[in-house]
């Protein structure tokens, strides 16, 4: 049956040189697509932050803090096993801190200066929480982090809703 | 009664065994941004992908032949050898991000660090691939997969009623400025839904298991419940996080979060499943990816393949397997978060959607090939409405995917 499928087919040679052409036409095209990408980052980097971009910013900052907020709820009602919330929290803060290094690295535009400083403020707060929330913790620091993510969290909501 | 329990344990496999990272991925911050708004797009992408499996399983038991060898008889050798580099690469970017998301998950259940955990899962994956026959790897994961059902019970209980999620199957769009967004969200779950690793390891597993013509109706069982109930998972972890996570604002960046949605109404016992269940799919499908580009490979240069054969009798195969499970393992070890090298996967898997699924259609409508077997009007019908929106899904993807900075 399989022999009588040679519609389109060529023979069974491996064309090498051809693998091999096609192989570096295909690694071309995928340098040129990093090679784009990177002058992008590059422009991106120079670029100054706008409204819209602090905005996302703050909006996934205030995200990882509502997230870390639950899963502290959880921890103290005992639903979650402290392994559980300490590598979530270790992850989360790593997370979060690419958001806030990339705030650090970019100049925001004029007028938005104070706000850009204010979420990356926050930014960090909210990694050194996540990583006290990293290491073993009692009922207390619980209590405690809970309270602070969830002002955290309110200081990103109206940083947000004024940009 | 045998056959009861052979039904029973196949809809237990599918539940876990059809669901892989980009669905998990996808579904679940599709499921928190957008709402049951997005669950037309995974009915889509579960209608071609049970369109073309079946196809290419029929392929497979009436002429005896694999995905990859269709594309080799199919295509002109450039565009061929162009088709194998490019779905080594995405098969190779998606096994490290599933490796990366065993790690992840180990690492949850464990506390171990999660660097230490990448060459241990990647290791533990070619153990499981070198000592359990082929059968006993599709039904280790596919078993243990089971707990993703969670997300099902999950959705029943926190759903408002069927009226909405009926209403999320239909395209409605969104309002303001998130068209872009959710537009990359629906390409996204449609491509992890189609992704082209399934049907090469679907219908070289059909070569593997033997099968011949008296086994087509089970091939169209298996397609159409294995993919089904996949996706009803999948539609699981959307309503899920519709009911759960998009409320409190929650938008998952982290695999370690869609298992939350279950916690809130099924506790620690819940959570340790779902665990458990992502464990095992995700392992699963690392498994899959390694074999399908195996697979690839062989059948393209025409080497002798297949895991029935002990690992020592099919020495290219097995290197094969092999050099992928250590080169996906090491790539994730660079530091590449799992979620976005998934999503990256997804997105640039729609590249060789059309290349790998054309000449599926081309080959089960060959009456030289298929005899009898050949595609009906209703299979050609859907095989081209199928293949024209998997060219505008290919279409899209990159675009969306830079415009609106992957979903943000």
């Amino acid at each position: 049956m399989k022999k009588q499928y040679r519609a389109y087919s060529w023979p069974y040679p491996k064309h090498i040189a051809q693998l091999i052409q096609v192989t570096m036409v295909t690694m071309a095209l995928i340098f040129a697509g990093l090679w784009v990408t990177a002058a992008r980052y590059k422009a991106y980097r120079n670029q100054q932050l706008e409204a819209s971009q602090l905005q996302q910013a703050a909006k996934t900052l205030g995200s990882f803090a509502t997230e870390a907020g639950y899963t502290v709820r959880l921890a103290r009602d005992r639903r979650i096993t402290a392994n559980f919330r300490e590598v979530y929290s270790a992850h989360t803060a790593e997370l979060a801190g690419q958001t806030v290094s990339f705030l650090q690295t970019h100049r925001a535009q004029p007028g938005h200066q104070a706000q850009a400083q204010q979420i990356a403020a926050d930014g960090t707060a909210l990694v050194a929480q996540l990583e006290v929330l990293a290491r073993p913790a009692d009922d207390s620091a619980l209590k405690a982090a809970a309270a602070h993510l969830s002002s955290l969290e309110q200081h990103l909501q109206a940083t947000e809703d004024s940009l | 009664m045998k056959k009861f329990f052979g039904l029973a344990l196949g809809i237990i496999a599918s539940l876990g065994g059809f669901v892989d990272i980009g669905d998990l991925v996808f579904s679940a911050q599709a499921g928190a941004k957008f709402g049951y708004s997005l669950l037309w797009a995974l009915l889509v992408g579960t209608i071609g992908i049970m369109v073309y499996g079946e196809m290419s399983g029929r392929v497979a038991a009436v002429g005896k032949v694999t995905v990859f060898d269709i594309i080799r008889a199919t295509y002109p050798p450039k565009l061929g050898f162009f088709t194998l580099v490019m779905s080594q690469i995405v098969n190779i970017m998606t096994c490290a991000a599933e490796i990366g998301g065993v790690a992840l998950i180990l690492s949850l259940l464990s506390g171990y660090s999660y660097a230490l955990l990448i060459p241990a899962a990647a290791l533990g994956l070619i153990a499981v691939i070198w000592f359990l026959p082929f059968k006993g790897i599709e039904r280790l994961f596919g078993y243990l997969g089971v707990g993703l059902a969670l997300f099902l019970i999950v959705a029943i209980k926190t759903a408002p009623g069927l009226h909405e999620i009926a209403h999320g199957l239909v395209p409605h769009g969104v309002e303001g400025s998130q068209w872009l967004s959710y537009f990359y969200f629906a390409v996204g779950l449609i491509a992890a839904t189609l992704m082209p690793y399934e049907v090469y390891f679907y219908s070289s597993g059909g070569i593997e298991e033997k099968w011949k013509t008296a086994d087509i109706s089970q091939n169209r069982i298996n397609s159409m419940l294995g993919f089904g109930l996949g996706a009803l998972v999948a539609g699981g972890v959307i309503v899920a996080a519709a009911n759960v996570l998009g409320p409190m604002g929650v938008e998952p960046q982290f695999i370690g979060t869609t298992p939350l949605a279950v916690v809130g109404a099924l506790g620690k016992f819940g959570l340790l499943l779902a665990l458990l269940g992502m464990l095992f799919a995700i392992g699963g499908s690392a498994v899959e990816t390694a074999f399908a580009s195996a697979y690839n490979l062989c059948q393209f240069a025409g080497w002798k393949w297949g895991r029935r054969s002990p690992p020592l009798e099919t020495p290219r195969f097995t290197w094969a397997w092999l050099i992928v499970l250590i080169l996906s393992g090491a790539l994730i070890l660079t530091g590449l978060d799992p979620i976005s090298l998934t999503e990256y996967a997804v997105i640039f898997s729609v590249v060789i959607m059309p290349l790998t699924y054309f000449p599926v259609f081309i080959a089960a409508r060959n009456s030289q090939l298929m005899g009898r077997y050949k595609n009906g009007r209703l299979a050609n019908t859907m095989g081209v409405i199928c293949l024209i929106i998997i060219c505008l899904v290919a279409l899209a993807a990159i675009p969306l995917m830079f415009l609106t900075s992957r979903g943000q």
